[in-house]
């Protein structure tokens, strides 16, 4: 069995288990759904692992594309908040969007975009880990928020995602810099992608601020955490699309 | 009077909606630049005026985003700027009341504002000075520099993946060997991807684009006095929100 079919097949495995712990969530059964849960993130861990793998030689740059990286993010964020909070039923409704951009791998090509000599470098890696983990963060105080509104007031902890997120993604911003400006000879490019990510670190520095005006209770900051959420799967969604055209090697 | 118009200036909740506009500017710009390529790709290769004179003018209807962005970059500066004065004035007038460590805490917001500034200044300055030339690496070429000194290009060698399979064919480095002459004398200095050279001011780089042919590598030039600001800029602002949100977590638990 080779690395590449290891991947795929712990890639699709993954998704079973967590569709498992979703239905097994419905159903209330919490045990036996923590335990596809759990199962699910092993699978999709050994997945992104082997990924690294996928055409024969180590490509970090694989082991961080969004579209198979953000699933594991947020299943990981779900696991590690399963430890620190207390509310655990509330915890496990996140399960719903783990399994939703999980899906979404089952309809975009497996292979992998071929290394260029532009990406060997350690900061290029590292600013595809960090802007993923940030948009995790969106992603789940997108979520939170969400139930915050729906009024689970426990829920206010989605605050600490964006502000945690808004650091992530602006670590992801100086990483990307350096690398763009080692590779491209500028820290910053008139280039759509530069410009999007651009325009979601100024909506989240503008949510930052939002703490110094009493105007903006918890609730209006629940919705335009919401906002923002829209706002990054808009434009993410986009770069799929785009990435999806792109040649790509071993599927 | 006075007063009141600085107080105004230097309001949170402009700060809210400035940053909120500047974010849904971006947005809009960032389908203009996908939709027409041809006249903002040339913009990462030319100085703002430049460009403006050999396109943008040609193109008023395309390129409001760019007037609307820059005004309300401008507005947020002075905003910033009036806000964070305002509130280190207002605290240093208190030093004495708290402790260093919580004095740090409070001018934390107000140095990551300083840092933003610093940034948006190394932009500007990159934006409209320095120097920057775009050329195709290919045995032969030769350009000059303001300093009066000039490059040639002398040779280029790319070494290609043999495996795996999947591979092969596939640019893995080029190296490009170039002579850089100045007041009659001449040096040979090798570059590569990811390898630039930097001589007298200026740096010098191999970019390729995303087909990766090896028959296409550009060589580009730069004198960008604007980077260390925006670089260190950033580097400063990040470690402080790292810093300052770490301790508010503490305080909070």
């Amino acid at each position: 069995m080779t690395l590449t079919s290891v991947s795929l097949t712990c890639l699709y495995l993954a998704i079973g288990y967590y569709s498992g712990s979703l239905v097994f969530f419905i159903l209330k059964k919490k045990r036996t759904m923590e335990f596809f849960f759990t199962g699910g993130f092993l699978f999709h861990t050994i997945s992104q692992v082997s990924r690294g793998w996928f055409i024969g030689i180590f490509t970090p740059v694989a082991l961080f594309e969004e579209v198979f990286f953000l699933p594991w993010c947020l299943a990981f964020l779900v696991l590690g908040l399963r430890f620190l909070e207390k509310d655990r039923d509330l915890i496990y409704t996140s399960i719903s969007p783990v399994f939703f951009f999980s899906l979404i791998t089952l309809f975009v090509p497996k292979g992998i975009v071929p290394p260029s000599p532009n990406m060997q470098t350690f900061f290029a890696p590292m600013f595809f880990l960090f802007e993923v983990l940030a948009h995790a963060c969106f992603v789940m105080g997108a979520w939170f928020a969400f139930r915050y509104l729906h009024r689970r007031e426990e829920a206010r902890f989605f605050d600490s995602f964006i502000i945690w997120g808004f650091i992530f993604y602006s670590i992801a911003q100086v990483t990307g810099a350096i690398w763009c400006y080692s590779g491209w000879a500028t820290l910053f490019n008139w280039s759509s992608r530069h410009l999007q990510s651009a325009a979601i670190w100024c909506f989240y520095a503008a949510y930052m601020h939002l703490r110094f005006l009493p105007v903006w209770d918890m609730k209006k900051k629940a919705g335009f955490s919401i906002a923002g959420f829209t706002l990054v799967l808009f434009l993410s969604t986009l770069g799929y699309f785009n990435e999806m055209n792109m040649p790509r090697l071993g599927g | 009077m006075l007063q009141r118009i600085w107080k105004f200036s230097g309001n949170v909740n402009i700060t809210f909606y400035l940053l909120l506009f500047i974010s849904l500017n971006l947005a809009a710009a960032s389908f203009y630049v996908k939709s027409y390529p041809q006249i903002f790709r040339p913009l990462n290769n030319f100085l703002l005026q430049n460009w403006f004179r050999f396109y943008g003018q040609n193109y008023p209807d395309k390129i409001w985003w760019l007037w609307t962005l820059f005004s309300l970059l401008c507005i947020l500066g002075v905003n910033i700027s009036v806000c964070t004065l305002d509130r280190i004035f207002h605290l240093w007038s208190k030093r004495k009341q708290m402790s260093l460590k919580v004095f740090s805490l409070r001018s934390t917001p107000s140095l990551i504002h300083i840092c933003f500034l610093i940034m948006l200044t190394g932009h500007l300055i990159s934006m409209i000075s320095g120097f920057n030339l775009s050329m195709d690496a290919v045995p032969g070429e030769k350009t000059s520099l303001p300093i009066k000194a000039s490059i040639r290009v002398l040779d280029k060698n790319c070494d290609f993946y043999n495996s795996p399979e999947l591979l092969r064919g596939i640019v893995k480095q080029c190296s490009v060997s170039l002579e850089l002459e100045e007041s009659g004398e001449k040096t040979v200095k090798q570059i590569g991807f990811l390898e630039p050279l930097f001589w007298q001011g200026f740096s010098f780089y191999l970019t390729m684009d995303k087909k990766a042919d090896a028959s296409k590598i550009k060589l580009i030039i730069r004198n960008d006095p604007g980077r260390k600001l925006i670089l260190s800029g950033f580097v400063f602002l990040v470690s402080l929100m790292l810093w300052y949100f770490t301790q508010i977590n503490k305080g909070n638990k």
